[in-house]
């Protein structure tokens, strides 16, 4: 049976429905014997839903009558063809190809630099971890690191 | 990504919209208005700056519709909108704390070794909920906006982790991340709200 230490950070991910299969298997099993990480659990959603009621209920007190009307009439008074805001996101979308080649590129020379500017002492003392085909995130918990995996595969979602 | 319900009615709308007709964004400004409105109130605290945050996206929404081509949904599009104006807000007010703790601090992370005590989590969890109401709003308000701005999304709004890292323009290996810290800190000030003090007791692994 996994540890708590390891099963915590996974507990949220769980209540959003986010695990992939093999470990919502495995952190469900270990909720069935701990007591604490249940209550853990059971935390992580009474705070969700104070939350939403918290915010439903100021929501219910506040007046949007005519808000559409004022919003029509401010757009009428507005200029067209204004300038369109453009996020990174959508520059990513349009210039996928080019943003990972000048990615790589960089990567490939800040590791070449990393290499030859790193005392050969050091060199041996870091462990990998690939993130080339998936999202990940890496969470240190004392002196132990846990890597959180996505399920899905970066190229499959493009 | 999946589909917010009545994602195909967007469609029509918005498309409708597009051409237009006004009738149709005004469908559209009342079926999110209340959502809307209530992630800037998450944000922002004053329900009068949440309801003019509320409008002036509205009127963004309808500026660059014409603009909008439908690759994410309308309603993770507005959002978008919303939130990126919640957070021009909070910055013009001085209240920008873009500390951003996807790393957490050893406090923090200990804590959440620490099992939840009665009063928080377990079997009172209906019950508490009439106590953490009245909290959660200052609790809320004392997170960073990174960290305000992920709970609400996800828990006001149920957005995937796709969708926040869209949303929030962040890897979702990130979003996950940095959920569990906000979920963290909120935890750690309701605790410090309610007068408790986290229990320790238990030792890491013990029910391994």
């Amino acid at each position: 049976m996994k540890r708590c230490t390891e099963v915590v950070p996974l507990l949220g991910p769980l209540a959003d429905a986010a695990l992939p299969d093999d470990e919502r298997a495995w952190v469900t099993d270990h909720l069935r014997g701990c007591a604490a990480c249940r209550d853990r659990m059971a935390l992580t959603a009474a705070q969700g839903d104070a939350l939403r009621e918290a915010l439903s209920a100021r929501a219910a007190r506040a007046n949007f009558d005519r808000l559409a009307d004022r919003v029509l009439a401010r757009a009428a008074a507005q200029p067209q063809h204004a300038p369109l805001p453009v996020w990174f996101s959508e520059l990513w979308s349009a210039h996928r190809s080019a943003f990972a080649a000048a990615g790589g590129l960089a990567a490939a020379a800040a590791v070449a630099i990393a290499i030859f500017s790193t005392p050969a002492s050091f060199r041996d003392e870091g462990e990998e971890v690939d993130f080339g085909t998936h999202d990940g995130a890496v969470l240190q918990l004392n002196q132990e690191t846990t890597v959180i995996w996505m399920s899905e595969d970066r190229g499959a979602q493009e | 990504m999946s589909e917010a319900p009545g994602a195909g009615d967007d469609r029509k709308l918005v498309r409708a919209a597009q051409k237009g007709d006004p009738a149709a964004f005004r469908q559209l400004v009342e079926k999110y208005q209340r959502r809307v409105f209530q992630l800037a109130v998450g944000m922002l605290k004053d329900p009068d700056e949440a309801m003019d945050i509320t409008q002036d996206t509205f009127v963004r929404v309808h500026r660059y519709l014409p603009s909008f081509k439908g690759d994410s949904s309308f309603f993770t599009w507005t959002y978008r909108i919303a939130m990126n104006l919640c957070l021009d807000a909070q910055r013009r007010k001085g209240r920008s704390e873009r500390i951003d703790l996807e790393q957490g601090d050893e406090a923090e992370i200990e804590a959440a070794m620490d099992p939840p005590s009665a009063a928080l989590a377990g079997p009172q969890r209906t019950a508490l909920n009439g106590e953490l109401r009245g909290k959660i709003e200052d609790a809320l308000a004392e997170l960073s906006e990174n960290h305000r701005s992920i709970l609400l999304l996800r828990e006001l709004e149920g957005l995937s982790y796709e969708e926040l890292s869209k949303v929030l323009g962040i890897r979702k290996g990130t979003v996950m991340s940095r959920l569990f810290h906000a979920r963290l800190k909120m935890q750690s000030k309701l605790r410090e709200y309610l007068g408790e003090e986290a229990p320790r007791g238990e030792e890491e692994g013990s029910e391994s």
